[in-house]
């Protein structure tokens, strides 16, 4: 046993040092568990997701006045709510509302029936919200970690052996989840899901053993990953009071409109409650939509829900009032170059979405007038994109996507801006210098956007980067760390060197017609084995003219393309 | 209706309860979601007579060389909703732009209702 300590009871204070241990836990541990998403790309995010869910929730945690396991819990569940990311986020956030519920009549000291309850509760609760529950999942791992936790507790097992119990439930049943679903098995991996869910367990057991000191030292140095924080940051901005606006009908029968006013008035303001014994129409801002929701909905079926956050709606709203004043301004705000209202508007201008300082060189040279940069793992919101689409001193407005995952957000970009807006989709950074070849300041939106579109076929797309698991493909074996060599998007090549692997990639990609090839290399790797592999490429084809240029991208040693 | 693309041996024509079928599979299998919802009388009507209808409470809309996808669904009391409703739109855009190949423009979704589960009121 860990520490040799042995604890019957567990109290709020042993209770909130599980949960900041755990939090502490998954944090250092969410890239492994980001890992394990089921394509080979550095681009998985279920372990910062729950990261970024249990952190909300330990944050609310600090609000507990005093030490109370019910209040913890109840803390646990609405931070956990509040703070829900992605779908492992949210089941998260589900089981913690459970295992507060099991806990939530536990005034000083939880035994070990309790922390069983709780544990069992909690996975009912994941169970309850979902339509087809998928087996080899967190849900399944939650599931046999409290079946072990019900087993130890009514063997007689004090509350540290339930916790062990479940820990031990948890990790056997991760290494399951390959066995039960089957494109696991496939990929060489455990469920994300459920190896978030053990992290979160092994911090509860190295809690209980966290001496005060250690507690001390570990909370001095909380602070995350900058990134992290920041998105914390944006989480926990709850100051405004009564930030959502929530409205809905009641259906039913004898319901009392007076009842409801009395009752919902201490929630929230600028209530509105109108209507019949059969139909009621309720209008209030409110920070608790939840608990006016579960009020309501227990007088009758309720309908035409909308629930929308005020506080957010203020934010867009000031970012517009930015871009009005950047429309007018002429000074250079940082990042974000003025409108240059001097000058005549152009007819159409372009925005790129770029990752990499060299390619957004490139683009600029091209006659891009804006780059945001964003790609792979950093897609840039719809926002960022309207905001550079209308610093663009032009009518109209063309948007470079590069990327298959930004595609989406910039044709949501059309319908927030008064500009004419168009989307040439391109999924990568080559097709987008490709559709600016193809690009005439003069001709109309629409006949560039032909144009533009036009080119896409003309140009291939190769990358190289490395593979953040094992896994295989078609008939390759591929190991962690492996470096792998993408053809328009599918794994091609597999082999040990970037510049290797570069040269194998190509070959798949030059066919007669070829004749251009471009090379860009990224910001890990050296010019001059770029420049090699470019003077080997030129002796192999003496027909095709192989360039070389410093793209500066993160996480892919080389894009290429062939043309 | 159905929506067409031309590929490279002749047409492909997909009908819109195809659509709306892998859309509203799609969707179920989203945590945090339990039901459709009816979006007229008419399907209510089906519904009494169909026991897997998947197609429920799924509008499409054909554009041009896209689709809108419209989906009034039921959520579980106690999620977070505007996860939940993102979650769906991502899940299911993916889903029929990779089986079917179709552009989808938007996913629409309207929360028709909660579901407010009882098991436990001690």
């Amino acid at each position: 046993m860990i520490g040799g300590t042995v604890l019957d009871v567990i109290n709020g204070v042993t209770l909130k040092n599980m949960l900041l241990v755990a939090a502490r836990n998954l944090d250092q541990q969410k890239d492994m568990v980001n890992a394990l998403n089921v394509f080979p790309v550095p681009d998985g995010d279920t372990g910062t997701n729950m990261s970024l869910t249990l952190n909300a929730a330990v944050k609310e945690l600090e609000r507990a006045e005093n030490g109370e396991i019910g209040r913890l819990t109840q803390l646990l569940a609405r931070g956990s709510l509040m703070g829900a990311r992605g779908n492992s986020g949210v089941i998260l956030s589900q089981f913690f509302r459970g295992f507060s519920e099991g806990l939530s009549k536990v005034k000083h000291e939880a035994r070990a029936e309790d922390i069983a309850r709780a544990f069992v509760e909690a996975s009912q609760t994941t169970y309850r919200a979902v339509m087809k529950p998928v087996e080899g999942t967190m849900l399944t791992v939650a599931r046999v970690a409290s079946e072990a936790a019900q087993q130890a507790a009514e063997e007689g097992a004090d509350a540290t052996g339930v916790i062990k119990a479940a820990l031990f439930g948890a990790q056997e049943s991760l290494a399951d989840t390959p066995n039960i679903l089957p494109v696991l098995k496939e990929a060489g991996v455990v469920d994300a899901g459920g190896q978030g869910l053990v992290c979160i367990f092994e911090g509860f057991w190295a809690g209980l053993t966290t001496s005060p000191e250690e507690m001390e030292e570990l909370l001095a140095e909380q602070p995350t990953a900058p990134a992290d924080t920041a998105d914390l940051a944006r989480l926990s901005q709850e100051v405004v009071v009564n930030k959502y606006c929530t409205e809905f009908i009641i259906l039913g029968e004898g319901i009392d409109p007076e009842l409801i006013r009395t009752e919902l008035a201490p929630k929230g303001d600028s209530m509105i409650v109108v209507g019949d014994e059969q139909v009621t129409k309720v209008h209030i801002h409110t920070d608790y939509p939840g608990e006016i929701l579960q009020f309501c909905g227990e007088l009758g079926n309720l309908t035409e829900i909308a629930i929308d956050n005020m506080m957010l709606q203020n934010q867009e709203f000031a970012s517009h009032d930015e871009n009005h004043r950047l429309d007018f301004s002429t000074d250079n705000v940082v990042g974000f170059p003025a409108v240059d209202s001097a000058s005549e508007p152009k007819s159409v201008g372009i925005v790129a979405v770029v990752a990499g300082d060299g390619l957004a060189e490139i683009f600029r040279s091209l006659g891009v007038d804006h780059v945001v940069t964003g790609g792979q793992t950093m897609n840039p919101s719809t926002e960022d994109l309207v905001k550079a689409v209308n610093s663009v001193n032009a009518e109209s407005v063309i948007i470079l996507p590069n990327n298959k995952n930004v595609i989406f957000s910039a044709q949501q970009v059309k319908e927030l801006v008064d500009k004419k807006v168009g989307v040439v989709s391109t999924r990568s950074a080559p097709q987008g210098i490709s559709a600016m070849m193809y690009f005439v300041e003069d001709d109309t939106l629409e006949e560039n956007l032909v144009a533009m579109e036009g080119s896409l076929s003309e140009v291939k797309t190769g990358e190289v980067t490395y593979a953040v698991r094992s896994t295989v493909a078609g008939d390759l074996q591929i190991e962690e760390r492996d470096i792998i060599g993408l053809a328009e998007g599918k794994i091609a090549v597999v082999g040990a060197s970037p510049d290797a692997v570069a040269l194998d990639l190509v070959r798949t990609m030059v066919d007669e017609d070829s004749s251009v090839i471009s090379i860009y290399y990224g910001e890990d790797h050296s010019a001059e084995e770029a420049e090699e592999l470019g003077n080997t490429l030129q002796n192999d084809y003496p027909d095709c003219e192989v360039e070389v240029y410093s793209g500066g991208q993160p996480l892919y040693y080389y894009i290429v393309s062939v043309e | 209706m159905a929506q067409e693309i031309q590929a490279q041996f002749g047409r492909v024509s997909i009908r819109e309860e195809v659509i709306a079928t892998i859309a509203g599979v799609a969707a179920m299998e989203c945590y945090g979601l339990v039901g459709m919802a009816p979006r007229n009388i008419q399907e209510e009507l089906t519904d009494l007579l169909r026991r897997d209808n998947f197609e429920r409470g799924v509008d499409i809309q054909f554009n041009e060389d896209s689709v809108t996808i419209q989906l009034y669904i039921v959520v579980e009391y106690g999620v977070k909703i505007s996860e939940v409703a993102r979650i769906v739109q991502e899940r299911v855009k993916y889903a029929v732009e990779t089986m079917l190949g179709l552009n989808v423009d938007s996913v629409n979704v309207k929360v028709q209702s909660v579901r407010v589960t009882s098991a436990k009121r001690k």
